[in-house]
């Protein structure tokens, strides 16, 4: 019975919620990404008006952690690795850091930054898919810094297959995200069902 | 490194030139760029922290699971064989030898590359040996991907990573699953004296291997708990082969080494027959556990095997004779990691390994292999006896590593280390009859000892694509003094840890002396590990209890990374210290080779200028790496 029952819960046994791709690789790997989301891609972008070009609208991100310590860790280590990027996705940005409190804060957070991709530090796994949930329609890309945070709703995050990174996609959350990546883009990606 | 120095400012202008990803939209969206990221392996082993590899500050080739599926590579010898840069192994049939950048030391057992596995080394605690064949006993299949690491990694590994460093990394529990079995064999068939086969079922010989995962992961107290174990037998026995007669092979002649019989029961002075002598046997449980913050891990192997010929050693066996030799190794490991703050994490690890070496033969060559006086019945022309070598060694010490990250960012951390360790190592060489009544015993020693090592390394990311990395280490190893003593003394044997060759006092040229301190120097400076070579034979016991001994190594290591197509490769290895450190009891080829070496590697995607000026160990390093 001991036996069944460990079997039982070992066969239920979650992924991974830490960081297995460094997040300097993260960053440039959303960097690129984001180039493919053609929804991304008609975010305000620069226009032209008779006296020349005006400036490009900035993209927001806005990178979430928990109160723990390697949380916050990590998210700092991904703004400063976002902030060494000229562009995110061919577009000027700004990171916003903030310490998840709950969900509402969040939303708020994310009203009052006016973000359009939010970065998930670890420690997510056990609130993404409330957190996904509270950002449903939302235009914005929602990314997990752990494998979890994907199985769990979140759009995007990353993984380390044989010392290699692997983008996770999670294709229902992204159509509710109202994301839109590119067909060749989602063949490199492992889709979460 | 005047003539280097233009290559250095070139490399340096072009990594100003050098394109900055930056994400930016391209007019015609491909996917390649963003495939050859993906492409990008990550490694942990160069700087003891996740890196890409194009940012770690060594040359590294990374072997992925897939790849030894895809080419059915099955030890690491094949796999650095088959897809390393760098490094070569070859099989002498009873320890393979690895070597690197065109230094093979035949007869090290491997010990100058440094084997770890999940952060654990493996390298025997008694002569730092390392397996690369089946001897490693470990199923392929708990590999992740492994880390063929070129050049000297003494700094944050100790000395037996002189030529380099293979780091294992093994799966976790969530991708192997409930139950992986492997199961796999072969036959061969025999093979007559004219070479023609035989298809005799008593001649035939085979290969088999079970490998047997586990892993499960699950919550345990509200944290993530995983544990994996495994287990694998391997067996390889050999198929009857056929050696011709001959005869005259008289003991003493000078026209052979091959034993004068055949075998213990066969006529005096005739050699060959049939043997099965050839047979592999590997035995071995992993068991890796981790709760939250604390891993666990330990491991038993045993491996032993025969070879149907005489070793490179000389010793002359009876083909059809009991010999073999075996190794058994326990290895335990508890480790603690966690971060304490956005400043600062800590990892503390305390471990205990334990070794046992056996060898044993039957000979019947007395008079080029026996030690000691043979009994007053015993006819030498015609006298099998056995030999038996023994060797042991335990060591058990903690680590302690704190990573302090300046500014909490990743860009500028920190590595601070300090490993100390008790070892206790002896070995005993036995001549006896076949009635097991002792003959001789020799080079027996038993030595207890204490090392200590501290090492830091300053990693910074001054720019996207400029990284530069610095390292430090020190060390004390107490058996190091008596070497250094009878360096200076002229000592040549004992300071370079090989019984002496002849009796009395040994008295050099004063040269040859330096050389010989130098040499031991070599030694020396780096974490703690087998690896000093701090091997004594029983004199050093006769001395007062040594105390530790401090011996700093140093030297420059600049590496630089940018990215153009050119390729071109050549300058000095940097092990080039290798080979003289092997020669310094031989004063007639004393001397040779450089006291610094450059060396540059244009890849179509990385730069890579290293210019190494060494006196001692690699105890210092300093890369710039630009992408």
């Amino acid at each position: 019975m001991l036996l069944c029952a460990l079997l039982l819960s070992l066969a239920a046994a979650p992924e991974r919620d830490e960081p297995v791709v460094p997040a300097e690789l993260q960053a440039e790997l959303l960097a690129r990404v984001l180039r493919y989301d053609r929804a991304f891609a008609t975010f305000p972008s620069p226009t032209t008006s008779p006296q020349g070009a005006l400036p490009a609208e900035r993209v927001k991100v806005l990178i979430v952690h928990r109160e723990s310590a390697s949380s916050e860790q990590f998210a700092r280590q991904l703004s400063a690795a976002l902030r060494a990027a000229p562009t995110l996705g061919g577009l000027p940005h700004d990171e916003v850091l903030v310490r998840f409190t709950d969900r509402a804060t969040l939303l708020a957070d994310v009203q009052r930054v006016g973000a359009r991709v939010v970065l998930f530090a670890p420690g997510f796994a056990a609130d993404a898919k409330d957190i996904a949930t509270t950002l449903e329609g939302r235009q914005l890309i929602t990314v997990s810094a752990t494998p979890r945070g994907v199985q769990e709703g979140l759009v995007l995050g990353f993984d380390l297959v044989d010392g290699k990174p692997r983008m996770l996609f999670n294709l229902a959350s992204a159509r509710r995200q109202q994301s839109d990546f590119r067909a060749e883009v989602i063949k490199l990606m492992t889709v979460v069902p | 490194m005047t003539r280097l120095l233009p290559t250095l400012l070139t490399l340096l202008a072009s990594a100003a030139w050098a394109v900055v990803p930056d994400g930016g939209a391209p007019d015609e969206l491909g996917t390649g760029d963003l495939a050859g990221l993906l492409d990008t392996s990550v490694v942990s082993g160069p700087s003891r922290a996740e890196e890409r590899v194009d940012d770690s500050p060594a040359t590294v080739t990374v072997v992925t699971s897939a790849q030894l599926r895809a080419l059915g590579l099955r030890t690491l010898h094949e796999a650095i064989n088959f897809l390393s840069l760098g490094m070569v192994a070859q099989d002498p049939l009873h320890a393979v030898e690895v070597g690197a950048r065109g230094v093979l030391l035949s007869g090290d057992y491997g010990n100058h590359f440094l084997v770890v596995v999940d952060g654990h080394t493996l390298n025997d605690s008694w002569n730092s040996t390392a397996y690369y064949e089946q001897g490693l006993a470990m199923p392929i299949e708990l590999v992740d991907h492994l880390e063929l690491i070129v050049g000297p990694g003494s700094v944050l590994y100790g000395s037996s990573a002189m030529l380099g460093v293979v780091n294992v990394v093994t799966r976790r529990a969530a991708e192997i699953g409930l139950l992986r079995v492997t199961l796999e064999g072969g036959m061969l068939p025999a093979q007559r004296a004219d070479g023609s086969l035989s298809f005799a079922p008593e001649g035939f010989g085979g290969t088999g291997r079970l490998s047997l995962l586990s892993g499960w992961s699950t919550q345990l107290l509200g944290l993530p708990f995983e544990v994996t174990a495994a287990g694998e037998y391997y067996m390889h026995q050999g198929q009857t082969l056929e050696f011709g007669k001959q005869t005259g092979l008289v003991e003493g002649d000078g026209t052979s080494e091959w034993p004068q019989r055949w075998s213990t029961s066969g006529p005096a002075g005739e050699w060959g027959g049939e043997t099965r002598r050839y047979s592999t046997r590997t035995t071995s449980f992993w068991l890796k556990a981790r709760w939250g913050d604390v891993t666990g891990f330990g491991r038993a192997a045993s491996y032993s095997r025969s070879t149907p010929a005489i070793d490179g050693f000389g010793a002359a066996v009876d083909f059809d004779g009991r010999g073999f030799e075996r190794d058994r190794s326990l290895d335990f490991e508890l480790r603690w990691a966690r971060v304490l703050n956005p400043h600062l994490s800590m990892m503390v690890r305390g471990y205990f390994d334990t070794y046992e070496y056996l060898a044993a033969n039957q000979s019947s060559s007395f008079l080029t292999n026996g030690v000691g006086e043979p009994p007053d019945t015993a006819d030498l022309t015609n006298f099998t006896f056995l030999q038996e070598s023994r060797g042991h060694a335990s060591w058990g010490g903690v680590e302690a590593q704190a990573t302090i990250d300046w500014l909490a960012d990743g860009r500028f951390p920190l590595l601070l280390g300090v490993d100390g360790r008790g070892r206790h190592f002896g070995a005993a060489n036995v001549d006896a009859t076949m009635e097991g009544d002792i003959i001789a015993e020799s080079n027996v020693y038993e030595v207890t000892e204490w090392q200590v090592a501290a090492y830091a390394q300053q990693r910074a990311r001054l720019l996207p694509s400029l990284l530069l990395n610095a390292g430090r280490s020190r060390g004390h190893a107490e058996q190091l003094r008596a070497q250094r003593r009878a360096a200076r003394s002229g000592d040549v044997d004992r300071a370079v840890g090989r019984p002496r060759q002849g009796g009395g006092e040994q008295r050099v040229p004063f040269a040859q002396r330096l050389r010989a301190l130098r040499a031991v120097r070599g030694l020396s400076g780096s974490q703690p590990a087998a690896d000093t070579r701090a091997r004594v034979d029983g004199r050093a016991r006769l001395r007062a209890a040594p105390r530790p001994a401090s011996l700093r190594g140093g030297g420059l290591r600049v590496a630089l990374h940018g990215a153009d197509s050119a390729r071109r490769a050549g300058g000095r290895p940097d092990a080039h210290r290798v080979p003289e450190l092997r020669r310094t009891a031989e004063p007639r080829r004393a001397g040779a080779g450089g006291r610094h070496g450059g060396r540059v590697e244009l890849r179509r995607d990385v730069h890579r200028l290293v210019y190494e000026r060494r006196r001692r160990r690699p105890a210092a390093g300093l890369s710039v790496v630009v992408r």
